[in-house]
């Protein structure tokens, strides 16, 4: 077999695997809902009378009177055509919440994610080259801070000092100015649709409201990313091939760049799409903080209610995206070092 | 599924029409004429009554639907609060009540019209009311409550007339019509979007509007979270409103709603921290009124039907266990009235004092007669959403029943879990608080002091008061009906189903120039009567 036939053949088994541990994930999530205590019915009859009759009556409309099973394959037939239930928090079908939601969270993970790289690996190199230097450990101890603070503390601190106090910041409440309104929305992504709409002001403001959540973020990551890259580093200066590179007189930025970054690349690459992936669901207080209409708090507060199918929903989408991110980083691992092809 | 309205795309299509001509202004508006209102939770549906709609849905939808009449308002420290005694008339201009108080007659307004222009009908009115006890929402059993229940009982005498039939003299008929689980609809409209399987159209209406009140829904967002509304220009059931445009902002963390409004950026909120309200009257700024809640109760409320809580000596011993004052004071930030400490009950209002207070001698000597001298123990179980009180009061019952031998675990569940604990009544102790929809002694007792449905925290089911409701709510003599409702307080006092700690106060914190405050019987916000001064 030739590389390019096996790397298809690699990524079909990928994807064939990914399927059956999808649907444990989708039955455990389901069964799980349903076993823990609490009762979106009994939640939602919230009548004067609130008796047994419309108890049932609530349940027979919410499919929740089924057997276990029937209601699983129910689901899963739904599923098939796409339809993934109702939310009986939002009152919406479940797609259109999280086809809703999904840009907000992904516009701001993609932004702090890339705000943590662009501070990550300038400083795990530094610290790469100068181990045991006292900026090394003032870069760590940094590190340490902003992974150490929950998101929701240092939110509300940025917000405190930088709306409040300084009043330099915009409020602290969505993506778009309350009184100018949403441009027409194409993408779903603040800042290409008020590109699109031509609007600068629009995009200015859209910026400005992404500036202090993805610090928040950046802040969260920055610690891992920047261990990573330094670990990395230093394990290729350390290795053989680097010290042959040596030994033929290369210069240390040829020796950098020719196999060094290459090399270190690939933890890095690994560690981010995980990190990513994880971010994109976790930053639930950082959205509650910004008043950021993301996915996570869209399953937190379906979470709390009860409300099984948004659960369900929110699963499978976060599901599909990790099988996504760690597929596409795989491919670039490749594309950076091909002893990954697939045997 | 959602299909966006016509009037959505036409909306859209302008916007995006105007969006690269004029950036930004086309859409902005004024903030002086705008009030920016921040709430905790969403809004998640536009029927007034639909089932599973948040509070904040049905607070907002008070405001974009008429009801044939409303209750009228008092001053009230600084602001207004509605007065349950006075009804005016809303979307009729005028009603009466026969004699025997059998048969309600509205009269409607000749020039009033639904939101889409075209005149509202005697039609649209029986309709809404059939759909009100007959489709599927929260208004079947509320409606219920003031002997409302047939379409057969509301009839169309002439073009303009609409009569109601009681089967008997109900007091609240009348006040449930005012209320939002009687909301008019455009029945035109409506029925266009009626099916075979949902004749009362209560999915269309969900996600749109058939209404004709103070303000139309102009735009709400995708998920949820905003909702604009703009002033309805021939609106007629009341005086035309001072504000434009309302814009309801879900921000989900109170902190964040308090730094809002203290930078003036939020000019209303009715859902903050006890801690940040405090700092706001300390430093006299933004403005915070408190409002009476009349028919709200904080309590400690024992399950009647489990033991050791079915024997009333254990009940009382454990009522007159409480670090009554202290809880009040850190659990309710003394913020309200306390509901202990009473020489004895006084006339027929309900909440009211009760006449327990902290003598823990008399609690252990209750308890020694009821044969728990060594004490036993129990669990006291609390939804998470009301922890910011109820876990410093958990705390503190905890310690002080303690000293009687009484081992307390304190189960602080999930609100799903909790409901369900409630609906069970499986739960020995809660700690709740809530409120009747009504400032009336009889349906306080209806809904929380008796009956097998979930609100009866107590699960009380005591025959005396069973017996005297139905008497109460068909009483029509002011005397008699005070000498029955002073006789249930009694009840209370007696047998102790619930220790009632402390009546809360609703605490709303609003821009400065802000006038005309109403508190409602739902405790959201209504901008009708809104002005800047």
């Amino acid at each position: 077999m030739g590389p390019a036939a096996r790397l298809l053949a690699g990524l079909a088994l990928r994807l064939a695997t990914a399927l059956p541990a999808v649907f444990c994930l989708l039955a455990l999530t389901f069964v799980l809902m349903r076993l823990l205590p609490g009762d979106p019915v009994s939640l939602m009859a919230s009548n004067p009378g609130g008796d047994a009759a419309e108890r049932a009556a609530l349940a027979a409309r919410l499919g929740l009177d089924a057997p276990l099973a029937e209601q699983f394959g129910g689901w899963l037939a739904a599923l098939a055509r796409g339809d993934l239930g109702r939310s009986v928090v939002t009152g919406q079908p479940v797609a259109a919440d999280l086809a809703a939601r999904l840009p907000a969270s992904l516009e701001l993970t993609l932004c702090g994610f890339g705000l943590a790289l662009a501070a990550a690996l300038p400083c795990g190199l530094w610290a790469a080259r100068h181990p045991g230097s006292a900026g090394d450990h003032a870069l760590r101890l940094l590190g340490a801070c902003g992974a150490a603070l929950p998101g929701f503390v240092s939110g509300l601190m940025l917000v405190l000092v930088f709306y409040h106090g300084l009043g330099w910041a915009p409020d602290p409440t969505g993506r778009f100015d309350l009184f100018a309104g949403p441009p027409p929305r194409v993408t779903g992504f603040a800042l290409i649709d008020t590109l699109l709409a031509g609007d600068t002001a629009a995009f200015r403001d859209a910026a400005a409201r992404l500036v202090l959540p993805s610090l928040t973020l950046a802040l969260f990551v920055f610690a891992p990313l920047m261990r990573v890259t330094r670990g990395a580093l230093l394990a290729v200066f350390a290795s053989d091939y680097m010290l042959n590179a040596r030994a033929l007189g290369l210069t240390r930025r040829q020796r950098l760049l020719t196999w060094g970054l290459g090399n270190a690349a690939v933890p890095v690459l690994m560690v981010s799409a995980t990190l990513f992936g994880a971010l994109l669901g976790a930053s639930v207080l950082v959205e509650t903080v910004f008043t950021w209409p993301g996915v996570g708090r869209y399953a937190v507060e379906a979470l709390q209610a009860g409300d099984y199918a948004a659960v369900q929903g929110f699963v499978l989408l976060m599901a599909g995206l990790f099988v996504l991110i760690t597929l596409v980083a795989d491919l670039a691992a490749l594309a950076l070092d091909a002893r990954m092809l697939p045997a | 599924m959602t299909h966006p309205t016509r009037r959505d795309l036409l909306l859209g299509a302008a916007a995006g029409a105007l969006a690269p001509a004029l950036p930004g202004a086309a859409l902005a508006r004024s903030r002086e004429d705008t009030l920016r209102y921040v709430v905790g939770t969403v809004w998640n549906g536009l029927d007034p009554a639909g089932f599973g709609n948040s509070r904040e849905a049905i607070g907002l939808s008070a405001n974009v639907y008429d009801r044939l009449v409303r209750f009228g308002r008092k001053p009230e420290g600084g602001a207004f609060t509605f007065d349950f005694d006075t009804i005016e008339p809303e979307l009729c201009e005028s009603f009466s009540r026969s004699e025997d108080g059998l048969t309600l007659t509205f009269r409607l307004r000749p020039d009033a019209t639904w939101h889409d222009g075209s005149p509202v009908t005697a039609q649209d009115i029986k309709w809404s009311l059939d759909r009100a006890v007959s489709a599927e929402t929260m208004a079947r059993a509320q409606l219920a409550t003031g002997s409302l229940t047939d379409p057969a009982q509301f009839e169309v005498t002439d073009a303009r007339t609409v009569t109601v039939r009681l089967p008997r003299a109900d007091r609240l008929a009348l006040p449930n019509l005012a209320t939002v689980h009687a909301p008019m609809f455009n029945a035109r409209l409506a029925r266009a979007h009626a099916t075979e399987a949902d004749p009362w159209a209560t999915e269309w209406l969900q996600a749109n509007t058939a209404a004709g009140g103070a303000y139309r829904v102009e735009r709400r967002s995708a998920d949820g979270q905003q909702v604009v509304l703009s002033r309805f220009g021939d609106w007629r059931s009341g005086p035309p409103p001072a504000l434009e445009n309302v814009i309801v902002q879900t921000v989900p963390e109170a902190s964040t709603r308090a730094l809002l409004v203290e930078r003036g950026d939020a000019d209303l909120c009715l859902d903050l921290m006890p801690a940040d309200i405090t700092r706001f009257e300390r430093e006299g700024a933004p403005r915070v009124i408190s409002a009476a809640i009349p028919s709200g109760f904080t309590a400690l409320c024992f399950n009647t039907g489990l033991p050791p809580f079915d024997d009333a000596r254990v009940r009382r011993a454990v009522a007159l266990a409480l670090p009554y004052a202290q809880i009040f004071a850190q659990a309710g930030e003394g913020r309200g009235e306390p509901l202990y400490g009473a020489a004895a009950p006084s006339g027929g209002a309900f909440p009211q004092p009760m006449p327990f207070d902290t003598d823990m001698g008399a609690a252990a000597a209750l308890l020694a007669e009821a044969g728990f001298a060594d004490g036993f123990e129990t669990e006291l179980s609390y939804g998470v959403s009301k922890a910011t009180w109820a876990d410093p009061a958990a705390a503190l019952i905890q310690e002080a029943l303690s000293s009687l031998g009484i081992t307390l675990r304190i189960r602080k569940l999930p609100d799903a879990q909790m409901a369900e604990v409630i609906t069970a009544k499986s739960a020995p102790l809660l700690l709740e608080r809530s409120l009747a929809l009504f400032p009336s002694t009889e349906y306080f007792f209806r809904i929380f002091l008796a009956g097998d449905q979930r609100w009866n925290f107590s699960s009380w089911r005591n025959p005396e008061v069973e017996a005297l409701l139905p008497e109460a709510r068909f009483e029509p003599d002011a005397e008699a009906y005070e000498a029955i409702a002073t006789r249930l307080v009694e009840l209370v006092a007696e047998e102790v189903p619930m220790a009632p700690l402390w009546r809360p106060v609703q605490d709303i914190a609003l821009a400065e120039g802000l006038e005309g405050y109403t508190t409602n019987y739902f405790y959201k916000a209504d901008f009708r009567q809104l002005s800047r001064g």
